[in-house]
């Protein structure tokens, strides 16, 4: 994949996440939502599972964060780096790193899909 | 003289490291965004990998319970706290960086004639950069009522 098209994906999924993130923290806003201390009570926690909304909402929300997070720290990683092979050693380490972390994040939501 | 000159390729070919973030002569507003969009990214990477470790607890009660236990601890707040703080910058300087770099605001090109014009000192990027301030600002309000709240404050 070239540079360009990784900035372009980096650049989209930040408008992704900003949008996602403010659906994601208002439940925990007292003005708009449930509030903070309320908000991470057994039973809201329970509501938002058995919400497709919000299951839809968190494995956006997990694949964005994830993929703009680990590109962020490639790039850095990058330009410490100088030598190719290192370089493709370095994604191919945040690629595990991504499916792993995406497929733990996931295994909860689509539990809570299936009911 | 050799001395000095290593350390000018150390910088040329970005091979100074991290401390060749800070290790600049030319110390800008804009590069110190650039430095606290990095170290902002770093902190909440790290913060999310923990937030999906933790909250995966949540399909099961007793487990969450634990989970819960332990954000209702003040240390835990203060760390959300600094955590959203980060997230609000970060989200608003890369929106800012979004729009600059798509070429929204920049005003019209100008020759690359000495001395240069520097992007923040001229109209379009300095006003995207003061919405940016003032919506941080009311998102900051918002923030530190919801932290009083939790702290029993209000």
């Amino acid at each position: 994949m070239k540079e360009s098209t990784l900035r372009l994906i980096q650049y989209t999924l930040g408008i992704v996440i900003t949008i996602a993130i403010i659906f994601h923290l208002q439940i925990f806003t007292s003005l708009i939502g449930l509030g903070y201390v309320q908000g991470l009570t057994w039973e809201a926690v329970v509501s938002r599972m058995s919400n497709a909304f919000y299951d839809a909402l968190y494995a956006i929300l997990l694949f964005a964060v994830l993929t703009h997070g680990l590109i962020g720290i490639r790039n850095i990683l990058y330009e410490l780096v100088m030598d190719a092979f290192k370089r493709r050693v370095i994604t191919l380490v945040l690629l595990i790193i991504f499916i792993i972390l995406f497929i733990y994040g996931l295994v909860p939501i689509v539990a809570a899909g299936g009911g | 003289m050799a001395e000095k000159s290593k350390k000018y390729r150390k910088f040329v070919y970005n091979q100074a490291g991290v401390m060749g973030w800070y290790g600049s002569s030319k110390y800008n507003l804009e590069r110190f965004l650039f430095l606290l969009h990095r170290i902002t990214g770093i902190g909440l990477i790290l913060f999310v990998i923990m937030h999906i470790l933790l909250t995966s607890a949540r399909v099961n009660y007793s487990l969450w319970e634990t989970v819960h236990s332990f954000m209702e601890t003040p240390l835990s707040h203060i760390g959300m706290f600094i955590v959203v703080l980060a997230l609000l910058f970060h989200g608003l300087n890369g929106l800012r960086l979004i729009i600059n770099e798509y070429g929204f605001l920049l005003g019209k090109p100008k020759k690359p004639v000495y001395p240069y014009r520097k992007v923040l000192k001229t109209k379009g990027p300095m006003s995207l950069l003061a919405i940016m301030i003032v919506i941080g600002i009311i998102l900051l309000i918002g923030i530190i009522y919801e932290f009083l709240l939790v702290w029993g404050v209000l």
